[in-house]
Parts: structure tokens; sequence; C-alpha cells
């Protein structure tokens, strides 16, 4: 894997909250870290750049917060995905999968 | 279901924005914590390891500011928190707050009683169907070629005649003015109106052999009858022929409506003599444009006209009429069809009025962004965005225009009542509803973001670092950098200011010369010792022989009164009113161009006597000049130049042709020329008149005169005599009020007064507000320049040398606005030249007097500043260093 940190593409980071919080609630500096881990650390987010995107698609509906307590007992505020956002998360899915396979068919084409 | 959550945020972001602040408050800490744990844990420093949490995080501050700005309803969040903030800032500033807010109120106000009297005479439609495709044509026709017409045009649809007319009608034995309309059978169907009571008046009413009726207005059916049903089928009289109500509808006129309406077939019986044409409106046929269909009735117009009756029309007359053109107007709007030239002087007017004043808020606003520099660096240093500071800036503009937009209705609805005077005799309500609203609302926003941007982008260009360490001082007033006034933003809008107020003074002191020029004009009678009535024995139906004796009984009681020296009376009331005739004269060769036109008017023996007329040849009227006797003329001495030469007109003969033509006519005298109209180049009045015996006059011009008593004592104690002399004969004649010919005079100025008083009252209100803006950029100029001054003073600078100064400062900035004011005044008056009287519109005189008085008031508004500047004491001044 490219250890090399890449600037996200417009649209995206939407798409990797959302899908990191499938596995379950989460804390803003934890998704910050999920989307590090599980694009393999080829989208490193600043934790500052991921502040606004959550409090935007918590007035969507597309995902609920809540106060509780991290790790280390320290009180933080969780993210959880609501119905509205798995299903948003599965048409951006949807939208992402046909932009990359006309990209990956543009670039086929000789 | 997210529309739901979506509101909740709103509301949760509007209403408990603290809760909210708090919650990111607390988030934005617990992830800093959370960081510098993690730091920690990979084993730094916990210093190190906070600084690298911060750093990591980005600006705490602009973190915020960001997810404000996602949250939904942000920016009428922002407006919100602008508004109060800008309010707050407006109560510490209520000096420059009343100021702005009047300054404004006053441009938004005239502009608001302008356009709401434009809407109202111009620009609304009737509410009637489709009142777009209604179109009055702009010539009259006589009955009979109204008919012809009728038959003849293609280009509407549907036709109908109308005409206003005075009338007096007899209601349960009492008699009353009212105002009649004259309206052909098809008028109510073609304007689809229905009755509210009863019926309207149908095709078959406007038959000559129908029984005569009536329709009411609705107000009048409200006014005089309360509403009551009962109306139908009563009798009332008219011109005391009896007329059965048949039904109440609604009139839909801008002019004054009519009260009572009546078949046009009555249009013979019952109109004033001279009145025998009437308006024709039409509905354009689909599909056809308005110049289309001006080509087709011009052409039937044409044709009419040249074949009126026994064509007893002149060569001259007949060479005009293919000049004579049809050109429709929209009658589906308002009252008035043209936007007469006073009523745009007016709107141009309070147009630049606005203009001075949006410059002198925003003047004020730059000296204010000035002062409030290191607010905004502050703001700026600490993360706000300089387009959020604008917007701040704008919104705080744009709720101070509001404030005045408010004002400006009150103000606007007492100019309203000013203006409406102004444009017709019969004054219109002005009543502010929601398109005035609308206006209003519209103009005061974009005056708000009109004086509001400029010094708003201005004021947020700030270098922040001398910004910030200034302030210490307060407004920016510390360096010592030589203030040499650079040509600003500031002095720029003032020389503006002072040139758009001198361009309204020149106009305004242009008319106000003209109507001196005009009330100082020799009109050659003599106007103050004339008392006048109207006396209207038509109007209860009195024919030619029983009207003259009535006239000849009161002209001898009149000069039996005490204190009468002469009584007389005329068709014509001087200065209102004129009466055209062509005439032809023996051994008089017209040239080819030549209209032979005069002006004339019908007079009872002494006419010339009362008004103190010189009767230079010849005799006065006599009553033996009866109606049966031969035909007498009296002319002017213009006339018997003209068409006399040297030869002595008296004995000789001439003819009236044209429309009530006559045989020869016999002058039996000449009289000096009197001005009857100040302006006589529009209706070819002209100093060349002939007047004729009452008696000997055509059938159109009986019917009502103008009683002339020449007394030593005033009309109040007169009038009464008068009065009563006039319905001692006949209690039931209709008489006007008595009246000054001093007053008929100054009536005709009426409107060239109210015009200068206007375009006069707002060039002042220009000039105080280009004063007050001027003021206070050198003001503001001489509290930066404090310390430069005081420097000079300990140097050794004179006091006197001080003032001079400042005061060149000042006046260099007014001999530009006064450069720019001249520049544009000299473009513009040429605009007003219709309304000017024996005046060039670049009357040097006026030009000069206006650019000094405004000079001298540029120099009062610098002399304060300059005094102060004066006084600076240099000690005061240094100790700030």
């Amino acid at each position: 894997m490219n250890s090399e940190p890449t600037t996200l593409l417009q649209g995206t980071l939407d798409l990797l909250i959302l899908k990191s919080l499938v596995g379950g609630e989460m804390h803003g500096l934890g998704v910050s870290r999920r989307i590090q881990q599980i694009t393999g650390g080829t989208f490193v987010v600043k934790p500052g750049s991921l502040f606004p995107a959550p409090h935007r698609m918590e007035e969507e509906g597309w995902i609920s917060s809540f106060w509780g307590e991290s790790e280390n007992n320290r009180r933080a505020k969780y993210y959880r995905l609501t119905k509205p956002g798995t299903k948003q998360l599965e048409v951006e899915t949807k939208r992402w999968d046909r932009i990359t396979g006309a990209i990956a068919q543009a670039l086929e084409a000789s | 279901m997210p529309l739901f959550v979506k509101a909740r945020s709103l509301l949760r972001n509007l209403f408990l924005s603290r809760r909210a602040e708090v919650d990111l408050d607390e988030e934005v800490r617990s992830h800093l914590e959370m960081l510098t744990e993690e730091n920690i844990r990979a084993g730094m420093p916990p210093r190190e390891a906070q600084r690298a949490a911060r750093i990591e995080l980005g600006g705490i501050e602009q973190v915020k500011e960001q997810v404000r700005e996602e949250r939904i309803g942000n920016w009428l969040h922002s407006v919100m928190s602008d508004c109060r903030f800008g309010v707050r800032q407006f109560r510490k500033n209520p000096g420059f707050t009343s100021v702005a807010i009047l300054t404004l109120a006053l441009g938004i106000g005239a502009n608001t009683a302008i356009f709401s009297l434009i809407d109202q005479v111009v620009l609304r439609w009737l509410p009637i169907k489709h009142p777009e495709q209604l179109f009055e044509l702009n010539q009259d026709f006589l009955l009979s070629d109204f008919e012809k017409l009728i038959a003849r045009t293609h280009s509407f649809s549907r036709i109908f005649a109308a005409d206003d007319g005075p009338m007096i009608a007899g209601i349960d034995g009492a008699s009353q003015n009212v105002r009649g309309k004259f309206v052909s059978g098809s008028y109510h169907s073609v304007m689809g109106i229905d009755a509210l009571l009863g019926r309207v008046i149908t095709p078959q009413d406007d038959q000559p052999a129908s029984p005569l009726v009536c329709v009411l207005s609705y107000n009048f059916w409200k006014n005089r009858f309360a509403l009551s049903p009962e109306v139908l089928g009563r009798t009332i009289t008219l011109k005391r022929i009896p007329f059965t109500i048949i039904g109440v509808a609604p009139e839909f006129s801008r002019e004054p409506s009519a009260d009572i309406l009546v078949p046009m077939v009555t249009h013979p019986q019952l109109a004033m003599k001279d009145n025998a044409s009437v308006r024709v409106f039409g509905r354009l046929k689909p599909g056809l444009n308005e110049m289309q269909a001006n080509a087709e009735l011009t052409l039937v117009y044409q044709q009419i006209l040249n074949e009126s009756p026994g064509n007893h029309l002149t060569p001259a007359q007949q060479r005009v009429i293919p000049e004579k053109k049809i050109r429709l107007r929209p009658a589906g709007r308002g009252g008035l069809y043209r936007f007469s030239t006073q009523l745009r002087i007016v709107a141009a007017v309070v147009g630049m009025l606005l203009l001075i004043a949006c410059a002198n808020v925003a003047s004020l606003l730059v000296a204010r962004g000035t002062a409030r520099q290191r607010e905004l660096a502050v703001r700026l240093a600490i993360g706000a965005g300089r387009w959020r500071l604008i917007r701040q800036l704008l919104t705080e503009n744009i709720f101070l225009a509001f404030m005045a937009g408010c004002l400006g209705m009150l103000l606007a609805f007492w100019l309203g009542q000013l203006l409406s005077a102004l444009i017709s005799e019969r004054p219109t309500p002005v009543s502010p509803d929601m398109r005035v609203l609308g206006f209003t609302a519209a103009v005061s926003l974009l005056t708000g973001v009109f004086f509001g941007l400029l010094p708003a982008l201005r004021a947020t260009r700030v270098n922040l670092s001398p910004a910030l360490k200034e302030g210490a001082f307060g407004a920016g007033s510390s360096s010592l950098r030589p203030a040499r006034s650079h040509w600003g933003l500031g002095k720029s809008l003032v020389a503006a200011q002072i040139g758009l107020s001198l361009t309204l003074l020149i106009g305004a002191g242009l008319l106000l010369r003209s109507l001196q020029h005009l009330s100082k004009v020799d009109v050659g009678f003599d106007r103050e010792n004339v008392l006048v009535m109207w006396v209207l024995p038509t109007m209860v139906g009195y024919d030619s022989p029983k009207e003259y004796s009535l006239c000849w009984q009161l002209l001898d009681r009149l000069s039996a009164l005490p204190g009468v020296q002469s009584a007389s009376l005329s068709r014509l009331q001087l200065f209102s009113g004129f009466w055209s005739r062509t005439v032809s004269i023996p051994g008089y060769t017209s040239g080819a161009q030549e209209e032979m036109r005069v002006s004339c008017n019908t007079t009872a023996p002494k006419f010339f006597a009362t008004f103190g007329i010189p009767l230079l040849l010849g005799r006065d009227f006599t009553p033996a000049d009866s109606a049966t006797a031969p035909k007498v003329a009296i002319i002017s001495e213009s006339m018997a130049r003209q068409y006399f030469r040297d030869e002595n007109p008296v004995g000789n003969h001439f003819r009236f042709t044209g429309e009530d033509a006559t045989g020869d006519v016999e002058i039996v005298g000449v009289v000096k020329d009197i001005l009857t109209e100040f302006r006589d180049e529009e209706y070819n009045r002209s100093p060349r008149a002939a007047y004729i015996p009452f008696t000997q006059a055509p059938p159109t011009m009986t019917g009502q005169a103008v009683i002339e008593v020449r007394t030593a004592a005033s009309a109040r104690e007169m009038a009464g005599a008068i009065r009563e002399a006039a319905q001692a004969l006949d209690k039931n004649l209709p008489v006007g009020t008595v009246q000054t010919q001093d007053e008929v005079v100054s009536r005709s100025l009426g409107e060239a007064r109210s015009l200068s008083g206007l375009t006069a009252f707002f060039g002042l209100a220009a000039l105080l507000l280009a004063a007050i803006g001027l003021y206070g950029t050198m003001a503001y100029s001489v509290g930066q320049r404090t310390r430069e001054i005081g420097i000079r003073m300990a140097l050794g600078a004179k006091r006197q040398s001080i003032l001079n100064m400042v005061l060149r400062e000042g006046m260099i900035l007014a001999a530009v606005g006064l450069g720019v004011g001249m520049t544009m005044g000299a473009a513009l008056t040429r605009l007003l030249s219709s309304q000017l009287y024996n005046l060039s519109a670049t009357d040097p005189w006026t030009f000069t007097a206006v650019s000094m008085f405004l000079m001298a008031v540029a120099l009062v508004a610098c002399y304060i500043p300059a005094r102060r500047a004066m006084r600076v004491d240099p000690m005061e001044a240094l100790r700030y260093e």
C-alpha cells in the first residue's frame, strides 16, 4: 500500500465518515483515526478539517450524536449512523461505484 | 423524516444557539484533550503534547467558525446577530444614527411619494377585464363623426364614446351639483361592468325615442342614497328633464369618477353648449398592434374630417388635416395617460435627492469606518472572514435603510398630499398600499446596499498590524504621518453631493426666477379691483333669449349696487380658457403658411372699462348691438396692425371662417392688447384678438358667462351682494364663487408655483445634506490632524494660517463640487426649458447667484471645523504623544 497521504476527493469525506460509522458509534477523533485505518493510511483527515462535516451530516439527519465516555473515561461526543444515514451510505456507495467504474473504463479505453 | 430533523436543527440553531455553542465548545475541548492524551501516550512531554495537539487541530476559533457556517439557518442566525450588533452600535452613536436615518428617510420618503403618485395616475391597471386591450383615441369626435367612425374602422372589436360634464340634478325637489357622464349604449358591456342593482345602460337606451334613464355610480348611491335599494324606478331631473333611475354600477376611473351616467343620446340637450365632441374608446382587436391601428384610424379620421358638414374648411384648415393623426393611448391604466413634464421633473429631482442622501450617508460611513478600523482589525485578527465582515457592515446599513424606510413612509404620506395637488386641480388622496410598501422596501434595500457597499469594502481593507498598534488612542489619530489629505472616497462623495445639490439648486433657481418673471408680467388689464363670478343659466335649462334677458337684468342690478363702478360679462374668463378662430379680411392676402388666427371672446358693454383696457379708436358695444342688429366686433391693436397696417380699421369688415363661420362683421372699435395666458405658443393664442357682443355669439358660446364687477371694495364685502343679486333673479341659477381677477391669474401660475416650490424645497434639503457632508468630512479631517496642527503651532504657525489651511482644503472640495454641479446643471436644465418663461435654461445670473449661495454655505460648513482647528492647544494636542 502506498503510504503517501492523498488529498481527499471532493464529496468523498461524507462517504468515508458514513462508512467508518457502520461498525458502530464513535467519537470525532475516532472517526478520523478510523478513516486513516480503513484507507490504509492513504487518507489522513486532520481532526480540524473533520470537525464541521459531522455537524452538517447530523443536520441532514444521517447521523445522530450523544455525549458518552471515551476509552480513557473522558466525556466525548459520539456519532452514530441513523436509518436515513444507512440509506445515504448506499446511495453514496452506488454513486462512487459508478464514478470509479466510469473512470476505470475511460482509462482502459485505448 | 429528514425534513423534520432539519427543522429541529434550524429551531435549535436559532433559538437554542447558546446551548449549541456550549456543546460545540465542549466538543472541541474534549477533542483537544484526547489528542493531547494520544500524544502523551506516544511519549511526548505534556506541554509538547498539548502544543502538537493544537497544531493538529488547527485554530480553535477557526474550527468553530467552520462548524457554525455548516449549520442550517446559519445565515439567518448571523443576520440576526448582525442586526443585534448593529442596533448596539447605533445606540452608541445616536448622533450619527439619527442624521443617517433622517437623511435617508427624506430621500426614500420623497421617492415613495412620487412613486405612489405615478403608480396611481400612470401605472396601475383598472380592475376590468383585459384592461390592456382598452385604448382611447387622442382626438375628440363630434357625435355624428363618432357614428361614421364605428361604421368604418376595423381596428376595434368593441367601441364606445364617453364624455364628462357638470350637471345640476334635482333630487326630491332640491338641486345639487353632480358630475355627470354621457356614455354610448355599449359602454358598460365593453368595459365589462355589471350592475350592482337593477341594470346597466344598454344600446336600446341610447336611441332617440327611448325613455330617459340614468344609472347611479356606486359612490353616489352610497353617499347620497345611503345604499337604499329603493332608488330603482325613482325619478331625478337633469336640467329640469326627468330621468328614471334604472340601476347602480361601480365606476372605475382614476379621475374623480362620475355620479350619474346617462345615455349619449341626451348629450346635445344636457351638455354645456360649447361641448359638442366626445371621447372615443375601444378594445383593440386581438392580433393588431397599436401602430397598425393608429395607421388605420388616422386614415378613417382624415376621411371623416374632409367630409365635415358643408365643408366650410378654410384652405389653411384643409392643409392641416394630413397632420391630424390618431394616436392610441392606453385607457386601461390610470386616469393620467401622460406622464406630465412636471411629474417627470419632480421624479428626477427626488431621484437626485436620494442619490445625494446615499452619498451623504456613505461619506458619514467612510468616516465611521475609519473610526471603527481598530474594531474591524481585531475581528479580522481573531479569525473573522473579510466577506463575513462586509456582510455584517452591509446588514447594519440595510437595517439603517429600513429604519429610514419606515420613517420615509410617514413622510411620503405627507409629501403625497403636496404632490398630488401639483399634478391635478382635484387632488387624489395618496394611499400607501402593498405596491407602494413593496416599492419602499425595495428602495430601502437598494439604498442600503448602494450607500453601504463602498464604505464596507473600504473599511474591511485593513492593514492589520498598524491598525492594531495605533488603536490605543482610538480613531487612528495617533500617527504623525502627515495626513496630507489624499483625495479619498470620502472627499469624492462630498464633492459629488455638492455637485448634485448645486444642480438641483440651479434648477430651482431657474424655476423661481421664471415665476418671478411671470408674476411681474404686465397683463394689460387691471386685475386688482375686478371681482368675477361664473353664472351658468344653461344648466337649469335657459334658452338664449331668456338667458340674454337674465344677463341684462343682472348687469343692471349689479351696476346699481353701492360701491360698484361698472359691471360687465364675458363668455371666457381671462386667464382661464381660450377660443381661437380663423378670420378672412378683404384686401389682405395671407402668406402661404400663414394661419389667420385670432383669439376671440364675447363681452357685454363696459367690459373694457371694467378691466381698465383703453379703447384706442371707435366705440364700445351697446345694448343696441343685439342678436338681430348688424354684426359688430372690437379688435385688438395687434390684430389691427397685422391686418390693416396703418389704415384705420374702424368701419372696415372681416369674416370669421371655419367652424361658426359668419358673414361680414363690422369693426367698431380698437382696444389695447392684453395677455390672456402666460404661455401662448401652445394653443395659437395670440394678442391678436377680436371681441364680439355676447348677444351675437354663436350658439356654442352661450349658456354660461363670467360676471365681472369693478369695485373699490374687497371681494369679501361684495361677494354676498353679488351672489344675492344673481339669485334674486332666479334662486335656482347656478353661480360660482366670487373671486378677484387677480386670484384667477395667480391660480394659472399654481403649477409653476408648486413646481418651483417643490424643487426649491428639495434643492435646499439637498444643500443642507451636502453642507452636513462637507462639515462632517472637514470636522473629521481636523480631528484626525489635531496632532499635526499642534506641531505646526508649536513650531510657530500662526492661528490664522491654520484657519486658512483648513478653509482652503474645504473650499477646494467645494470648488470641485461646484465645477461638477455647473457642468451637470448646464446639461440638465435644458430639460426644464419648456417650464421657463422668458428665461434661458443657462441663465448666467441664476448660475452665478446659486453658485455664490452654495459657496457661502460651504464656507460656513468649513468655518466651524476650521475654527476648532485654530483653537487647538499645542500642549493638549502633543500630550498624547
